[in-house]
Order: structure tokens, then C-alpha cells, then sequence
């Protein structure tokens, strides 16, 4: 491999980990915001009607 | 924008298909996209700027990403080393969050430094891997801090499992000192600490740029895992209550 190959696996290394964890890290915050608003629209109590 | 929670304003707004986990997509955000930006721009600043280096050629520019990445772990282990502190004085829930968070993000630079230091080694040295000091002692920093985190996905109390969280971040960063010196304290096949004192002028301000940039990285990294930890935190804390409201005895 000449030197430019080894260079451009490292910078190429270096976005695919911080990329990739910077998109998990964005996807969890996202859920997470997504579970706390359908957690404090959920309906506290439960009305089960007798048939 | 709610600083503590990240929540934006429409967040607020009651729950739809919009809100269901996964129905919405994954966006950096301003300051995240102005980042990617800032790192390709200091990126490609340090190896136009920089010329070929007289021993290794331009695999010298391995070291804007690997120099920066190694820096910005050790400054993420010692938000650890400090929210540890922190926690143990005084126990918050803040405190054992952030520290989490920092260590998840130094676990992640700290497997890619050594990562980008085998990917330099195999040309530079002939091998990829070599039980070198600053090589092991780098090694070991991480399995602390990959233990770290993997405690604390065991530990179900909250309160005992930061207490213990806290002490294995107090002294998994003791091992970061030892790091940083073990080019001076041994005989190593690895060069001395790269700085802006050892590197030729040529090359400083690439690795100036690139490590300011890592370090904005690292910030918002932990920053935005932060933010999401404390969320998922606060939905357990609604799900326990509901449960408790409901009669629930196993919550």
C-alpha cells in the first residue's frame, strides 16, 4: 500500500466511528424524546367498561 | 431548546404518529452539521498545509487524527475523573450522567486512537501491534473504561450502582498520567508526546485546528448523550410512577 492509502484509511476510519456513534447517539436522543412525549400524553388512569 | 432535557418546543405538543420511537429522523442539528463541516474543513487544512515529512512522508498526517482523538479521550476520562468526584461528595443524578456519558465517549476516542495507531505502526513499524508502553498502557485504559461501562449496565440500583460507577472513574483515570508519561518513564518504540512544543512549526497548526475541532466533537458528543440519558431517565421516573399510581408491586 503506498503511504497515501494508509492516510486515507485512517481519516476514512475516523468518520466512520465518530459518524457512525454520532448517529447512535442522535437516534437514542430522538427516542428518547419521542418516549417522554407519548409518556406524558398517555392517559394516567385506565376506564375498563363492563360489558 | 431545553437545556436540560433537549427537548425542542414542538416536542411539547401532544403525542402522534410523529412521536412514535423511530418515526423521526435522525438530525444533527445546526451545530452538529456546522461540525462536520469544521471537521472536514480542519481536516483537509492539515494535510494540504502540511508538506511531506522527511522520515515517514505524508503518513505524518496520520497524526491530525490520531493525536487529536487520543487528547480529546483524555480530557473525556478526566470529565469522568471530575463528575466522579463530584458524585462521591455529593450524590446527583447529574453528576453520575454526565460521567457516563464522557466515559462512553472516551471509551469510543480511545478505541479509535488506537485504531488510527495501528493503521500508522503497520507502515511506520512493520507490525500492527506491539506490547510497547504506551501501547498497553493505552490498551488498558480502555478495557478500564469498557468496564466501566459494562458495571454499570449490571448494577440495577441506581444509587449503588453510581457510588461504584464513580469509584472505578476515579481510578480508572489514575491509568491516564501513566499513559501520557509512559514515553518518558520506559523505553518505548512509540515517539514522544506530540505537542506544539515537539512538532516542527509546519506541522503545528494543522494539529492546533484538528484538536480544537475533536475536542468540539468530544463536547457535543457528550453533550447530546447526556441529553439523552436524562430523558430516558425521567420516562423511567413517569413509567415507576404510573406503575405505583396503578397498584403495581413489581414496578
Amino acid at each position: 500500500m503506498s503511504n497515501w492509502s494508509w492516510v486515507i484509511a485512517a481519516y476514512g476510519l475516523a468518520w466512520l466511528v465518530l459518524g457512525g456513534y454520532g448517529w447512535l447517539v442522535l437516534r437514542r436522543l430522538s427516542r428518547a424524546q419521542a418516549d417522554l412525549v407519548s409518556e406524558r400524553n398517555r392517559p394516567s388512569t385506565t376506564l375498563e367498561l363492563d360489558s | 431548546m431545553n437545556e436540560s432535557t433537549g427537548l425542542d418546543a414542538h416536542d411539547a405538543t401532544p403525542a402522534g404518529d410523529a412521536h412514535r420511537p423511530g418515526n423521526r429522523g435522525v438530525r444533527p442539528g445546526l451545530v452538529g452539521g456546522m461540525l462536520i463541516l469544521a471537521f472536514l474543513a480542519a481536516q483537509v487544512t492539515g494535510i494540504v498545509i502540511s508538506p511531506a515529512e522527511s522520515g515517514m512522508g505524508h503518513l505524518q498526517k496520520i497524526m491530525y487524527v490520531h493525536v487529536p482523538a487520543a487528547w480529546s479521550a483524555f480530557l473525556a476520562f478526566g470529565l469522568v475523573f471530575v463528575m466522579s468526584i463530584a458524585y462521591l461528595a455529593r450524590p446527583r443524578e447529574s453528576s453520575d450522567l454526565l460521567a457516563e456519558a464522557a466515559a462512553e465517549v472516551g471509551v469510543v476516542l480511545t478505541g479509535l486512537t488506537l485504531a488510527l495507531g495501528s493503521i500508522w505502526g503497520r507502515p511506520t513499524w512493520g507490525v500492527w501491534w506491539t506490547w510497547d508502553p504506551r501501547l498497553t498502557s493505552t490498551a488498558v485504559l480502555f478495557v478500564i473504561f469498557v468496564g466501566y461501562l459494562a458495571l454499570r449496565s449490571f448494577v440495577e440500583d441506581p444509587h449503588q450502582r453510581g457510588r461504584w460507577a464513580a469509584a472505578v472513574g476515579v481510578l480508572g483515570f489514575l491509568n491516564v498520567p501513566i499513559v501520557y508519561m509512559s514515553v518518558r518513564w520506559w523505553r518505548t518504540l512509540h515517539q514522544p508526546s506530540s505537542s506544539p512544543a515537539t512538532v516542527d512549526d509546519a506541522y503545528v497548526w494543522g494539529l492546533r485546528i484538528n484538536a480544537i475541532i475533536f475536542l468540539a466533537v468530544m463536547i457535543y458528543l457528550v453533550r447530546r448523550r447526556y441529553q439523552a440519558a436524562k430523558l430516558e431517565r425521567e420516562v423511567e421516573t413517569l413509567q415507576e410512577e404510573r406503575a405505583l399510581a396503578r397498584g403495581d408491586t413489581h414496578v
